[in-house]
């Protein structure tokens, strides 16, 4: 690909990824919008303002503040300026702005999400490698069924596993409190299985096409040991296919984040969301959705840009299987 | 035990199996150990000093200022701790003493209140406790709509200090229930300069200082809350077991939702004591758990209502026919509810009222249980068993609606019960506040259940059966001229003279409700608290709080 | 949520960039990926499908005929007999009510399974109509339609499921309805693809202009193609979707009491793990079991169809 080719591809891929993530605020508010909803009540109950949900006074100052009294479009229109210049409107629940809302909270999601991305993705190396290392059928077997085993277990039950023997039974890991790294270590593991699971598939699968291309078997021919075309050659070029599906462990990251923080009570933006669909606070669940949406689009789009220079034969379209 | 160690490759299924034979033990063990439990003894010298790590429920106001803190028992014991009010009662006999102020005087009318106020106290900002303090802290209490309704301040004429240490509270319209009401949480008394803090962001517990034996270092709702001990605290209360600053250095505060982790932290020993939600007593697999580790279960029935179901009466509901009405109250097993639900032993519900509560009569017609009389009450009232073994009439299958907020076990005993005498009932669970206000106003169910405390004095029905509801459920469970005559004797009892014939009235206001089965009690309310052996000398309060001042931990 | 799905629609998304030169051998790895998701078992493979086989048939036939599986009422409550460990009498136990936990699991698998299989009516048929019409009328429909899948992939699925939920209420059929749609695009997605291929084969493409109704062509040459990889997908999103069901009612968002459902049964057994493990864990069990088998029996159904 030429640089001037290069260039109005990184173009074209921001412009849609934009797109999408104006779609994705569109689509959550339309979703949210679509029956209508109390929601005066629950704020003015959320201010401690029980007495006055019969009050239409009350009722009619809290629409007018809420912006809930213009015509839906153009109530959209509202807040998806403000959203553009990053007010994401205040929290029916807690009566804060969502954006603040969701920054003091990220922060131990984030961490909790990146740790358990290092070792998700370290796992699946590990075990990608064993798998493609071994050449034993029996253990070929149990490497490649471990993810398949994995995926079919619910995350909220491994959640509550680890936490029934780490934390009660042996006493090794405590299961409640936010801080100190030891707090991290159980919900950690939680969200790595399902997203190691996942990776440990691919990376399998492309170590074994690469296994089998005509450069392998000549380098075998050559008298290289297999450990060492595995490490020179396999994990790099076998990778590589993973690398795109970057996006995909957004999500489940994403997914696991809010169950693991449901199970261990952490206080994060996936505990966030659970307790804002509990309480139909709609500015807070379209402001996660869109976070979530982000992440996702600039994971791919940052996959898409990088791909190019990371895979030489990107040009040529390789046929093989 | 099984105890042996799994190596890594014994994979996924290999663990779990291990896991679940691992668990299997310990209920094994736990079984063994609830006969050998021993009880936290308050023996020995208290001990100065330590971190008390308590676990409540999560604290939905999301408010820790006292007034506008939601009656629930976990903020209510972080104000108590650190806000004092100007009485304390004693949570047995419903009998006021001193606390703020030394000594009181209510005039023959009930209109005019003066109380003595201590002296050579301060709050923990520095500023003096006076009777300046006090009026000013009584007339921004009864600016606060809902706050005042609950205080009975709404009709306050004036307060006024009329010296340094005497503060005269007038009221246009006599008014008895208001002394009990200078007990709660919700009329502690903080900082002048505290409440020139506009009430919303009083919250936050930023700039609130109180007078209490500890002072809030933190409080994070999401995270945690914490209690400082002060060492300048001058004692206030005669129901203290000790007179001097708290023996406890700092509470620590942590919000648990979930039951099974508040459990496994309290038998890991990652916590010292779980302080109940007023909602949520201790089940018998919850004082199994806490007995194996070696705790103790401290438990007070609550004064105020019980867990009360309220029908709803509008015209072309089921239980508009006092029938139904009678045969709902029959076909519910009290005794099995209360040991089933909850545990072995927990008090059995006799009347509308929590069996601590000023002036309770118990009520045999809404409590017994006879599945013969509500078989035979439904078939008079015309409601005839199909085939699906529910009732109908006139091609309608008997079904009601319990309305309600949240999850409970309570819910599927009582439908298996409904269900023995053809009562379909639908549990219907919506958490969004907002969205059950409106439901509750428009008479959307057939019952709901609504457990308030606000103090131990009878006239909690008074927010019940309100002109300006801000619970609906007493609106819907009284046809509008029965409201009116149950108003009418609230009003004639608050403004009665005596406290004699308060209570008179206040046993006729239960007998109309009895005879109309407006309310139908379904179980006991009680305070549960679970220490462990190391926490000793924790009193309960009035309202569902804890007093930590005299606790102390043995090393 | 459903990770099959996402990898699926994954392939897609890398078949759709391969337009902007991302190369097309991705997609063959993810499709093998897939199907070599159950290989270590397919060590034994008879043995595992023929187990597989059996246990999907029973937890078929105990979602459609409950009563034919326990004879037990699953509502019943009897204290006397709560907390009971499994015995003959009762194979899984008792719960905290007294009520025998084998029948409760039973109707449990009655609500899951038919919300899963709703959740996957939704997806597959609504998957079908976008994935053909897309494919089939080309042009801006195709741009638009597949724009709009793009976007609803974006939102991770759990999330996307919530806030359906959110909007429309909690309770079984509201999740499935989510889940169903939140799955929509990944079947969109294969639809197309395989639409497609077909669409330039010969024939279809000499139907098409000897003026046979595009009605009659979807019907008698691209549904009949399209069905077999969709229904291999369905087969493998089924374990998925019973899980996302499963979590959503963890979260809180499920089946209104005393309806039993696998998520909350585990939800509600989870207070009694340490004194009564069984309340929780042999649902629990029950669902690892019937995910795994449906992923195995979808796996090497997708290995015979090479």
């Amino acid at each position: 690909m030429n640089p001037k080719g290069y260039a109005v591809y990184i173009a074209k891929r921001i412009g849609q990824a934009a797109l999408v993530l104006w779609a994705a605020y569109t689509v959550t508010y339309v979703i949210l919008n679509l029956l209508p909803k109390n929601v005066e009540q629950s704020i003015l109950v959320a201010r401690g303002m029980q007495e006055a949900v019969g009050d239409p006074n009350a009722i009619a100052q809290v629409r007018a503040e809420f912006g809930l009294d213009e015509s839906p479009v153009r109530h959209y229109f509202t807040v998806l300026f403000a959203a553009l210049h990053g007010d994401l409107g205040t929290s029916y629940q807690y009566g804060s702005n969502v954006a603040s809302l969701i920054a003091t909270r990220l922060g131990m999601t984030i961490s909790v999400s990146l740790l358990a991305v290092l070792l998700a993705v370290a796992v699946a190396f590990v075990l990608a490698f064993a798998a493609s290392y071994f050449r034993q059928k029996t253990i070929r077997a149990v490497l490649q069924a471990l993810p398949t085993l994995s995926v079919s277990v619910p995350t909220f039950w491994i959640g509550l596993l680890l936490m029934q023997v780490f934390s009660f039974w042996l006493g090794l890991l405590p299961s409640i409190g936010q801080s100190g790294w030891k707090t991290m270590v159980l919900p950690v593991i939680t969200m790595a299985i399902p997203v190691s699971a996942m990776l440990s598939r691919l990376l399998m699968d492309g170590f074994d096409n690469v296994l089998r291309e005509p450069f392998i078997v000549a380098a075998k021919a050559h008298g290289f040991s297999r450990r060492s075309i595995i490490v020179s050659h396999v994990i790099k070029n076998g990778s590589l296919p993973a690398l795109t599906m970057l996006g995909l462990i957004v999500g489940g990251t994403v997914n696991g984040a809010i169950v693991a923080e449901t199970v261990f009570s952490r206080q994060g933006v996936g505990l966030l969301i659970q307790q804002a669909v509990q309480n139909q606070d709609f500015p807070v669940v379209q402001g996660v959705v869109l976070l979530a949406a982000a992440a996702f689009v600039v994971v791919n789009l940052v996959v898409d840009l990088i791909y190019p220079l990371l895979d030489p034969r990107i040009s040529q379209t390789s046929k093989e299987v | 035990m099984n105890n042996r160690k799994h190596r890594p490759s014994a994979g996924r299924i290999g663990k779990t199996f291990a896991a679940i034979a691992s668990v299997a033990a310990i209920a094994a063990l736990a079984a063994c150990g609830n006969a050998g439990a021993s009880s936290a003894a308050d023996a020995g010298t208290p001990q100065q000093g330590g971190t008390l790590r308590l676990i409540q429920f999560p604290d939905t106001g999301q408010c820790i200022d006292p007034s506008q803190a939601i009656s629930d028992s976990g903020p209510r014991t972080v104000v108590r701790n650190y806000v004092e009010s100007l009485t304390d009662q004693d949570p047995d006999t419903g009998k006021l003493v001193p606390r703020l102020a030394s000594d009181w005087q209510v005039s023959k009318d009930a209109k005019t209140y003066t109380f003595h106020i201590r002296q050579g106290i301060t709050f923990s900002d520095g500023e003096k406790l006076d009777a300046a303090a006090v009026v000013k802290n009584i007339t921004s209490l009864s600016k606060q709509a809902a706050i005042s309704k609950v205080l009975s301040l709404t009709t306050l004429n004036k307060a006024e200090a009329v010296d340094a240490n005497t503060v005269k509270v007038t009221f246009s319209v006599p008014n008895r229930p208001f002394l009990n009401s200078t007990a709660s949480t919700k009329f502690g008394i903080i900082a002048p300069k505290s409440l020139d803090i506009p009430t919303a962001q009083r919250c936050s517990g930023q700039g609130v200082y109180g007078t209490g034996p500890f002072t809030l270092e933190k409080y994070d709702p999401n995270t945690k809350t914490i209690l400082k001990r002060r060492a300048d605290y001058k004692p206030t209360s005669e129901l203290a077991k000790h007179q001097g600053p708290a023996y406890l250095d700092t509470i620590e505060i942590s919000y648990v939702p979930e039951e099974s982790v508040r459990l496994g932290s309290f038998s890991s020993g990652q916590a010292d004591a779980i302080h109940a939600a007023t909602t949520e007593q201790f089940t018998r697999n919850a004082v199994a758990q806490i007995k194996a580790a070696g705790g103790t279960i401290q438990s007070h029935s609550i004064p105020g209502q019980a867990f009360n179901i309220y029908p709803n009466v509008a015209d072309g509901k089921p239980l508009s026919d006092i029938k139904v009405r009678q045969a709902l109250a029959y076909a519910i097993d009290r005794a099995t509810y209360a040991s089933t639900v909850y545990r072995e032993g927990y008090p059995v519900v006799g009347g509308i009222y929590d069996a601590t509560s000023v002036g309770l009569v118990k009520s045999p017609a809404t409590t017994t249980y006879d599945v013969n009389k509500a078989n035979a009450l439904l078939d008079e009232a015309g409601w005839k068993t199909g085939a699906d073994g529910y009732r109908h009439k006139d091609g309608k299958k008997l079904t009601l609606v319990w309305f309600d907020s949240t999850k409970r076990t309570g819910q599927e005993l009582l439908i298996d019960e409904l269900r023995k005498v053809g009562i379909d009932l639908q549990v219907d669970i919506s958490a969004s506040r907002g969205e059950n206000l409106n439901r509750e106003k428009a008479g959307d169910y057939d019952f709901v259940i609504e457990p308030y405390n606000a103090k131990n004095d009878p006239n909690v029905f008074d927010l019940i059966y309100s002109d300006q509801p801000a619970f609906y459920s007493g609106v819907h469970s009284l046809t509008p001229d029965k409201f009116k005559q149950a108003r009418s004797i609230i009003k004639q009892a608050d403004e009665g003279t005596t406290k004699e014939a308060r209570l008179e009235q206040y046993a006729k206001l239960q007998k109309f409700i009895e005879e109309n089965y407006a309310v139908i009690p379904l179980s006991e309310r009680v305070q549960d608290l679970a220490v462990s052996s190391k926490v000793h000398g924790t009193r309960f309060g009035v309202e569902t709080t804890v007093d930590f001042t005299d606790t102390w931990l043995s090393k | 949520m459903s990770s099959a799905i996402q990898l699926e629609s994954a392939i897609d998304k890398t078949t759709k960039a391969s337009e902007d030169n991302i190369p097309s051998r991705i997609r063959t790895s993810v499709v093998s990926a897939l199907r070599r998701a159950g290989s270590g078992l397919r060590a034994h493979s008879g043995v595992s499908t023929t187990l597989a086989g059996l246990f999907t048939i029973v937890i078929l036939v105990a979602s459609f005929f409950p009563w034919a599986v326990t004879h037990k009422d699953p509502y019943a409550t009897d204290p006397v007999h709560m907390f009971q460990a499994p015995s003959a009498e009762h194979w899984f136990g008792t719960d905290q009510l007294g009520r025998d936990l084998f029948s409760r699991t039973i109707y449990g698998a009655h609500a899951t399974v038919t919300a899963a299989l709703l959740s996957l009516a939704i997806a597959v048929i609504g998957g079908l109509v976008i994935g053909i019409a897309s494919a089939y009328v080309g042009g801006i429909v195709d741009t638009l339609l597949m724009r709009s899948v793009d976007v609803l992939l974006s939102i991770p699925g759990l999330l996307l499921s919530i806030t359906i939920v959110t909007a429309i209420g909690f309770g079984t059929t509201p999740v499935a309805i989510a889940i169903g749609v939140a799955s929509l695009p990944g079947f969109a997605r294969t639809t197309r693809a395989q639409t497609l291929k077909i669409k330039n084969h010969a024939y279809v493409e000499a139907a098409i202009v000897s003026g046979v109704s595009p009605l009659r062509i979807v019907f008698s040459h691209i549904l009949r193609n399209v069905l077999g990889p969709v229904s291999v997908l369905a087969m493998l999103e089924f374990g998925a979707v019973i899980m996302s069901v499963a979590t959503l009612s963890f979260l809180g968002f499920g089946a209104k009491p005393p309806a039993a459902e696998w998520g909350s049964l585990i939800n509600d057994g989870r207070n009694y793990l340490i004194t009564s493990p069984w309340i929780s864990l042999i649902p629990g069990f029950v669902v690892v079991l019937t995910v795994l088998a449906a992923t195995v029996l979808a796996n090497n159904l997708k290995r015979g169809e090479r």
